[in-house]
């Protein structure tokens, strides 16, 4: 995992190669931009991720010079919910590895009685995708890396002689944020995903792995 | 006033956003207490200080018994008496209770086996809404700890 860090944070210190998504036909599908992030100015993707226990809607839409807008809807069976919304740049943009760092603000909401949560939430993403095959660069094997802190505010009252005084306090928890996955291109607009999510949700409280299957869609209009 | 606003305009901006996730509430009293050492008893060591709740989970629910300490401290150099802040958190239960022992040995422990016996006591502060007590413990119960004296 370290090694993969280094390597990816090198070839990122790299830079894009001049123009090289500014380009209007890169031969890249949409499921290339959704699975590695970063996408010529104009075009747009989406991913809609169903699996246990994880659930995503996320959007994309590049807007020049490397950079996207991202938007995204995160939850986990519907009682923890993450939505954000960010920037992302494509760091480094060969032929077969696309790497994209993403900054994203969000907020966390976690509705189970017992471990209510709700707090602003940024993250910090890195999205590797290595796309192979003639065509519409079919195969994508793809990692995603991140990390999440929530900063989640207390209220504590202090009733006393002198009246009633308010106090707030912050506390943070930490989820990192893991997964593998092979998306396919079925088209240019169209693909398919199938992954495994390693979260570390509340650091150091353990997690279990999950899974997910993805649809890509995006591109028309471009 | 100007804390108090800008709490009040912090608190009012967090619960706008949604972003309030424990809310405590705490009493605070101000306590003092007087130790009195049962004269069958040596005199000598400093005083160990417990403060509890009177219920912790109040209701009757399954959760719901009686103390639940909330701080414990020494009194040092052979101190009998004590006056302080106590801040008793509503949101754990209801009540004030004090409980004190006397470290005759100097162990840090009440009681043990061949050891000559330690006196202790408890009170309980019967009116809160004051914000302000003073209690007077005679510390005459050999090797009693809170749970075997309160309630």
């Amino acid at each position: 995992m370290k090694a993969l860090l280094v390597g990816a944070w090198a070839l990122a210190s790299l830079g894009p190669p001049a123009g090289a998504i500014e380009g209007p036909d890169l031969g890249e599908s949409s499921t290339v931009q959704a699975a590695g992030g970063g996408a010529p100015r104009g075009d747009w993707a989406l991913e809609l991720s169903a699996g246990f226990p994880w659930q995503r809607l996320r959007g994309q839409v590049g807007v020049g010079r490397g950079f996207t807008v991202v938007g995204e809807f995160e939850t986990a069976l519907g009682r923890r919910f993450w939505p954000a919304a960010g920037v992302g740049y494509r760091m480094a943009d060969h032929a077969h590895l696309r790497i994209t760092g993403e900054a994203m603000l969000g907020w966390l909401v976690q509705t189970t009685p017992e471990l209510r949560k709700r707090g602003f939430a940024p993250m910090l993403r890195v999205r590797v995708a290595s796309p192979w095959g003639r065509r519409v660069n079919r195969w994508i094997p793809h990692l995603e890396l991140g990390m999440r802190p929530a900063i989640l505010m207390d209220r504590s009252v202090y009733v006393g002689a002198r009246g009633e005084r308010t106090q707030w306090t912050a506390r943070s928890n930490l989820t990192l944020w893991g997964s593998l996955g092979l998306a396919v291109a079925i088209n240019e607009h169209v693909g398919v995903d199938i992954g495994i999510d390693l979260p570390w949700v509340d650091v150091p409280a353990i997690s279990i792995p999950g899974f997910h299957v993805g649809l890509y869609l995006g591109g028309w209009g471009r | 006033m100007r804390r108090a606003l800008a709490s009040l305009a912090l608190g009012g901006l967090l619960l706008a956003c949604g972003c309030v996730n424990e809310s405590y509430r705490w009493l605070e009293v101000d306590l003092r207490a007087d130790f009195a050492v049962d004269p069958a008893f040596e005199d000598g060591g400093n005083v160990h200080v417990q403060t509890h709740l009177a219920v912790t989970n109040p209701g009757g629910g399954v959760l719901s018994h009686p103390l639940g300490e909330i701080d414990r401290f020494e009194l040092l150099e052979g101190a009998r008496s004590f006056e302080g802040r106590v801040e008793v958190p509503l949101h754990r239960g209801e009540g004030l209770v004090v409980y004190a022992w006397l470290d005759l040995d100097g162990d840090g422990l009440l009681c043990a086996p061949g050891a000559e016996p330690e006196p202790a006591g408890i009170a309980e502060v019967e009116d809160l809404s004051r914000f302000e007590a003073r209690l007077t413990l005679e510390l005459s119960e050999p090797c009693r700890g809170p749970e075997a004296l309160y309630p």
